[in-house]
């Protein structure tokens, strides 16, 4: 076809020294204009795809590349860097390492910089970009200093002022808060609508790429295993949920009450449910009311942290917190959600006496913590960063496992076994050796918990533990969390942006707002609250939207909602035949 | 006891500095030679980036500082002796001396502007003279040469400008700091390589 | 930098800091070469005189001056009693001036002779190391250290490359500091303590976070080459900076004051030895 922007024709790369084909046979034709979305689980080779397309595979790195590619009419393999970069731009998932700039304008002027073109033209692109990317007025400002929304849309900026036919974006919003997420796909929408530009968006969020894809393309162990519209392809529940894609709850919900169509949105569910169902399939529900039983009130007196009133200001002046109460129950699970910038962080770093309250008290196992250091607070509290490579300093991961107990003087017998047996729960007992760099970082983020589990606290902090991960990751971390409560009786707190997690495995959600505590309760309590979700700017899960507009309740899982209306269903053909 | 030399200290400890310079260029010029694999570097994209990211490493270790006996040591130097031995003097030798105008400039030029070219050639043939005598004898005679030459290079300027009296007096500190910082650097670098040389994953599956 | 950079908008901040580092550049020059007391007095004053113009805020460096002034006073005194330089200016270079044991005390006085050459040098002295002190400050203060990375970033005939690494190490040091003190964290989390233990110990506690940092900056450097690459970083040899300065009037007349100023001064110093002792 002319047309095609992008024609890869039988693609395959190794990668130099690995056996495995990163990319395995590989076809793929895309028109201008059009935004294709590549889905798939860490690993599956989307990354040397977008590499694959713009010429930094082989290029930049080695490996060998068979097969066609050819790309707004050039091999990208074969010409400079300098003009594959003005016709694919390629986005990277941390925003960090893409600026360049000591401003945000310097740092959109980069590209064209290095093209050498004049002064007049480069500011002329920069002012363009600029204003097209909504970043008009942070011309003079350090990017370090901008939002993680704000700095991917600067990187993005850059990108766009090397005036690309093509964008390219690797996992754009996997480090960003719900507020820099929808940022970021405000401005694919806008590249793909209003800019005419071809995007391939390589992305893990399957609700947004739903009504933004003109085709969707399913990748696993570098073959595409599913393609076509996003309709056809979000259909296919079983092959999404082999390739490790996880399925939009609309489209399960739907699947689970044997719906006709598909349905793909709210108001289609809503019709759907109207009408008669094809079949009568049984619905293998996961305990639907698992997690009604908010069981705080009869534990109450059990309470393992507690924050009395603590304020905190930030020595360069921030109020971060601002009175806050909160008491966490022993065996509870927990999750602490809010906008960036609420408190959440700040709040649970007090636990472990990270950070002291500038007033107030913390208490830990119902004493103050008021002069015990860290090093002490640490055998009850355990604390997991955000980011594992920033917790992970051994070598191998048995020493990393090794590493917290042995500082607190654990007795080393009863560590060497609890390190196997911890191994053997994260399945990384045959990377004993293997340097934790080494792993991916679905791994290397259960090593980081695991390695904070092996001193066997008491109670788990766990910063924002799915960000970067896949779904399937992402299940293996909370699945682990939740054996860890209801195995070992540990309490467990989360920090998560993610609604899909709380619904699934949090019994009770703290809402924080501007360093105060604005909700407390049960999921289904919370998401009850639009007001409340406004003010923490969080969106709830699809499927409580669609609950909420069917029964006027709010329910958390597909299968919860599917159950319900077959319940409503046999009730009323019940009343029908009498 | 004419003090004016100051002036003229500075002059010389520039030619001095050039003297750094030549005698870097010398050493890394064998290493080049004899270890090419490691120790002859293509300028790419990807080693400019490890030169930056290093050399801010270098800046921001600037400000850890570990309690020492004489005073506080700043770990500002590390970077440049770990960038040698694992990337090669020349990434090195750039490392350790854009890190160590970083270092100056995050404090401010406390420690005087006209000396900071001086130091950066200082830094830059300490490490690049390290890993000579890392490859060439072991790595515990390359720490104990490269605190001896860090010393000597950083201070002798300073002894040709004001004084011996004063240089004795920043002696303890200055040979504390540099034997610190050669040994965090270079055994760090040796422990990363052990590292990198253990199993990979795939080769376990 | 004695005094810290501070954001203002007097005429001296406004300055090119090309033209600043010429100033700077110019007024330690001629410092350097003048010995004579006097001469160094009006250099002084014209320092002061740009730093009332920049708004400096003397009081800052009051500490240091006090401290030099006492370091200067015996820097004088020592030169006095020691050395007699050769001089053209004066008659008597070895005429002493007075005894720094006054000749009432009994037995050992008069002893330790000031004489007028050694004095007067070590003045001059004095002076030198004060005002080059308050060049480097009034610099400092009126130049933010994100523009002396410029400065570097841009000298002439220089690999832009080097100014690329430069400036954007620069831009890097606080995502660097962010990771450590996030390490130092998880140090203390899994129950690590800084503050005990030997100094050895401290050294490898600290090498514990150093690992992981330099482990992590491998793999940042990966990436971000990656993202320059696609930026088109070293396709051409040209690279256009875009915040080219503009030299505006006062820029010129600074520029060429400091620099003819250095010029005639060292002209004047070789041919007729003005300026000197």
């Amino acid at each position: 076809m002319a047309s095609d922007i992008i024609s890869l024709k039988d693609v395959t790369f190794s990668y130099k020294g690995s056996k495995r084909c990163a990319l395995d046979g590989i076809t793929l034709n895309v028109k201008q204009g059009e935004c294709v979305a590549i889905l798939g689980p860490t690993g599956a080779g989307k990354s040397t795809l977008a590499c694959v397309m713009n010429g930094t595979a082989p290029r930049f790195m080695d490996g060998s590349l068979a097969g066609d590619v050819t790309v707004d009419g050039m091999v990208p393999a074969k010409v400079g860097t300098a003009q594959m970069a003005s016709r694919v731009g390629l986005v990277f998932g941390d925003p960090d390492t893409q600026l360049f700039g000591m401003t945000v304008e310097e740092d959109v002027a980069f590209g064209p910089s290095n093209l050498g073109l004049g002064y007049e033209s480069i500011m002329e692109r920069v002012g363009k970009s600029m204003k097209d990317m909504r970043l008009s007025g942070l011309e003079r400002r350090a990017p370090h200093r901008l939002s993680g929304g704000q700095k991917q849309a600067t990187a993005i900026a850059g990108v766009y002022a090397m005036l690309p036919k093509i964008m390219v974006l690797d996992e754009p919003t996997s480090m960003l808060d719900p507020e820099g997420k929808a940022r970021v796909f405000g401005i694919v929408r806008m590249l793909k609508e209003q800019l005419g530009v071809t995007v391939v968006l390589i992305e893990q969020e399957v609700d947004d790429i739903l009504n933004l894809a003109d085709r969707v393309f399913v990748m696993r162990r570098g073959k595409f295993v599913l393609s076509g519209a996003p309709r056809e392809v979000f259909g296919r529940v079983e092959e999404l949920r082999q390739a490790g894609v996880r399925v939009p709850q609309i489209v399960e919900f739907g699947t689970l009450i044997g719906a006709a169509e598909t349905p793909f949105s709210i108001d289609e569910a809503v019709s759907a449910v109207g009408l008669p169902c094809s079949s009568t399939n049984e619905v293998e529900s996961r305990a639907p009311s698992a997690h009604d039983g908010h069981d705080v009130h009869d534990e109450q007196d059990d309470v393992v942290v507690e924050a009395v009133d603590v304020e905190f200001t930030y020595p360069g002046g921030a109020r971060a917190l601002d009175g806050v109460d909160l008491a966490i129950n022993r065996g509870d699970f927990v999750a602490i959600v809010g906008q960036n910038g609420a408190g959440k962080t700040t709040l649970t770093r007090h636990f472990n006496g990270l950070l002291r309250p500038s007033s107030g008290d913390i208490r830990v196992l119902g004493r103050s913590a008021q002069g015990v250091p860290t090093i002490e607070l640490c055998r009850h509290v355990g604390y997991v960063f955000q980011n594992p490579d920033e917790q992970l300093f051994c070598t191998s991961v048995q020493e990393e496992l090794k590493f917290g107990p042995t500082n607190i003087g654990a007795d080393p017998a009863v560590t060497s076994q609890r390190v196997e047996e911890i191994l053997s729960d994260i399945g990384l007992a045959k990377y004993r050796e293997v340097w934790p760099k080494y792993l991916t970082k679905g791994e290397r983020q259960r090593l980081a918990l695991a390695s904070v589990v092996a001193m066997d606290p008491d109670v788990l902090i766990v910063d924002e533990p799915t960000t970067g991960l896949d779904w399937v990751e992402s299940l293996q971390i909370l699945d682990y969390l939740e054996q860890l409560r209801d195995k070992h009786g540990k309490t467990i707190i989360i920090i998560t942006h993610d609604m899909n997690i709380v619904s699934l495995y949090a019994r009770r959600v703290v809402v924080m707002a501007r360093g105060r505590v604005v909700g407390d309760g049960a999921p289904r309590e919370i998401f009850s609250q639009p007001d409340l979700m406004e003010l923490a700017c969080l969106r709830r899960p699809p499927i409580a939207d669609l609950s909420q507009a069917l029964w006027g309740e709010v329910l958390l899982t597909p299968a919860e909602a599917a159950a319900r209306l077959l319940a409503a269903k046999s009730q009323a053909a019940g009343v029908c035949s009498e | 006891m004419p003090l004016g030399q100051g002036a003229l200290g500075l002059g010389v400890s520039y030619a001095l500095a050039l003297g750094y310079l030549v005698l870097m260029w010398f050493l890394g010029s064998i290493l080049s030679r004899q270890y090419p694999v490691e120790h002859r570097v293509a300028w790419d994209t990807r080693t400019i980036a490890r030169v930056t990211i290093l050399a801010a490493v270098a800046g921001a270790g600037a400000m850890i500082k570990i309690p020492g006996p004489a005073t506080t040591i700043a770990l500002d130097a590390a970077a440049g002796y770990f960038a040698a031995a694992f990337f090669g003097w020349p990434v090195g030798a750039t490392v350790a001396a854009i890190g160590c105008f970083l270092a100056n400039a995050l404090g401010g030029f406390a420690s005087w502007l006209p000396m900071v070219p001086i130091y950066l050639s200082a830094m830059a043939l300490t490490v690049t003279m390290a890993v000579f005598v890392a490859k060439k004898v072991n790595i515990v005679v390359a720490i104990v040469v490269g605190t001896i030459v860090n010393t000597i290079t950083c201070l002798g300027p300073w002894a040709l400008m004001i004084g011996t009296p004063l240089m004795i007096a920043l002696l303890p500190s200055q040979v504390i700091g540099s034997a610190v910082n050669a040994l965090v650097g270079l055994s760090v670098a040796e422990a990363l390589k052990a590292a990198q040389n253990r199993k990979r994953p795939e080769s376990i599956d | 930098m004695i005094v810290e950079y501070e954001s203002k908008s007097s005429a001296v901040h406004r300055l090119d800091p090309r033209v600043k580092f010429a100033w700077m550049f110019a007024a330690i020059v001629i410092s350097v070469m003048w010995t004579h007391p006097v001469y160094l007095i009006l250099l002084a004053l014209a320092v002061v005189g740009f730093g009332l113009l920049a708004g400096f805020p003397w009081s800052k460096i009051r500490g240091v001056l006090s401290f030099m002034i006492i370091v200067t006073a015996i820097i004088t005194l020592v030169q006095g009693a020691t050395y007699v330089p050769k001089t053209v200016t004066l008659d008597e270079p070895a005429r002493v001036l007075f005894h720094l044991i006054p000749s009432w005390i009994p037995r050992v006085g008069p002893a330790c002779p000031i004489r007028v050459g050694g004095f007067l040098y070590g003045i001059g002295m004095a002076l030198k190391v004060v005002t080059v002190l308050v060049v480097v400050a009034i610099f400092g203060f009126t130049t933010s250290p994100s523009e002396i990375v410029q400065i570097i970033a841009r000298v002439p005939f220089m690999p832009y490359q080097v100014g690329f690494v430069m400036s954007t190490a620069w831009k890097f040091v606080p995502v660097v500091q962010m990771q450590m003190r996030t390490l130092m964290d998880a140090h203390r989390s899994k129950g690590v303590d800084f503050e005990q233990g030997a100094f050895s110990e401290k050294i490898k506690k600290t090498s514990g976070i150093v690992l992981p940092l330099f482990a992590n900056s491998l793999s940042m450097a990966d990436t971000m080459a990656l993202a320059m690459e696609s930026r088109a970083f070293g396709s051409s040899r040209k690279f256009t900076f875009i915040r080219p300065y503009r030299m505006e009037p006062f820029d010129w007349v600074v520029l060429i004051g400091s620099l003819g100023a250095m010029v005639a001064s060292i002209l004047l110093l070789a041919v007729f030895k003005l300026g000197a002792l």
